[in-house]
């Protein structure tokens, strides 16, 4: 299971890349990450929404509310310029971190531990 | 496999209306966000129903794994501050702008009152209506209000909701507020002048050449009314679709 701080900090990244592929909904996003993640990042699911109403507030998403086929009304998310501006950054500060880190534990030869 | 089956008395209707209640509580929480909680909510139901779960057994489970409303109200606010003061200075806006109503509607009221004694030539029952009435509307008010706030009125709170939703619309009735006290002043004016058995057309002579000996610097007062029911309009509740409720 991921930390809580990794949790919350991984979502702004997460959320802009599962919405970099196509507009989405909230407990859409929330599904893909926790088949993506095989469950092992989990969220309280109503904590997405202030991660999504922060991102429309700084102008990176966009939010619709349209008809879904069951009759149900869904706030669908897009991605906006800026968002994908904000997602290419938010990219490469993870991946050097990543290979930071990747380097530093093949140097080690640290043999990894199931989590 | 059981087939699943609620408890006796549940109604799944009542407990998504007080689901939605608990979460309205929360000063963070809009009602667009709860209506886009809620239609999370739903989605979680009908996965978890079909997993075999029953309506009030998928309830359960699905608000808690939105969370603690609490909590989430918390996280709403500290992603969005500016929300909560858009929303708070909504509200005074719309007080600012309802006490000189207020005061028109009492003032008349209180005006009539003292006519009609005058006429009846009753004083004893003029005096003590006079010191009642205040009084009266005052607990009239606390009444209303409280009770707005205990949500005794579930119709009233949901129509008062709908109203303020209503964003465009809701401008236009708003920049109408001010108008409401000087209308409602005039009318009281001239009704009182009938009853005294005065001339209409010379109550209506009295108030224009009211408004021409008035300090002419005072007319820019008026601008206030104006600019806090435009204020308020600019920060009214976002549009949402009603048919969650």
């Amino acid at each position: 299971m991921i930390s809580k701080e990794l949790v919350a900090a991984s979502s702004r990244p997460l959320v802009l890349s599962i919405l970099s592929e196509s507009e989405n909904y909230g407990y859409a996003i929330l599904q893909r990450v926790r088949t993506l993640s095989e469950e092992r990042i989990q969220w309280t699911d109503g904590m997405l929404y202030p991660v999504l109403h922060r991102l429309a507030a700084e102008g990176l998403v966009e939010a619709t509310w349209k008809m879904a086929d069951n009759g149900r009304e869904r706030k669908y998310y897009r991605l906006t310029t800026a968002g994908h501006e904000a997602l290419g950054n938010e990219r490469r500060q993870w991946l050097t971190v990543h290979q930071t880190l990747d380097k530093l534990w093949t140097l080690q030869a640290t043999p990894l531990p199931s989590i | 496999m059981d087939t699943p089956s609620n408890s006796p008395a549940f109604d799944l209707n009542y407990a998504l209306y007080r689901w939605r209640q608990a979460l309205l509580a929360r000063e963070a929480i809009s009602p667009e966000r709860a209506a886009e909680l809620e239609s999370h909510l739903g989605d979680t139901m009908v996965e978890l129903c079909a997993k075999g779960l029953s309506d009030e057994e998928a309830l359960a489970v699905a608000a808690h794994r939105l969370g603690d409303p609490d909590a989430l109200s918390a996280a709403f606010a500290q992603a969005e501050p500016a929300s909560l003061w858009r929303n708070r200075i909504f509200w005074m806006a719309i007080g600012f702008l309802l006490v000189p109503l207020a005061q028109v509607v009492a003032f008349t009221l209180h005006g009539l009152v003292l006519i009609v004694c005058a006429r009846q030539g009753s004083d004893i029952f003029g005096i003590v209506l006079t010191w009642m009435l205040p009084l009266l509307l005052m607990a009239g008010t606390l009444f209303l209000l409280t009770g707005l706030a205990a949500n005794r009125w579930p119709r009233l709170t949901r129509a008062l909701d709908e109203f303020c939703s209503r964003r465009r619309r809701f401008a236009w009735q708003l920049l109408l507020l001010p108008l409401v006290p000087a209308v409602l002043g005039g009318l009281g004016f001239l009704l009182a002048r009938q009853l005294l058995g005065d001339h209409p057309g010379q109550a209506f002579g009295a108030i224009m050449s009211g408004a021409r000996i008035m300090d002419r610097s005072r007319l820019l007062f008026a601008l206030w009314p104006v600019a806090l029911a435009l204020l308020a309009a600019a920060y009214a509740p976002p549009r949402f679709s009603s048919r969650h409720n």
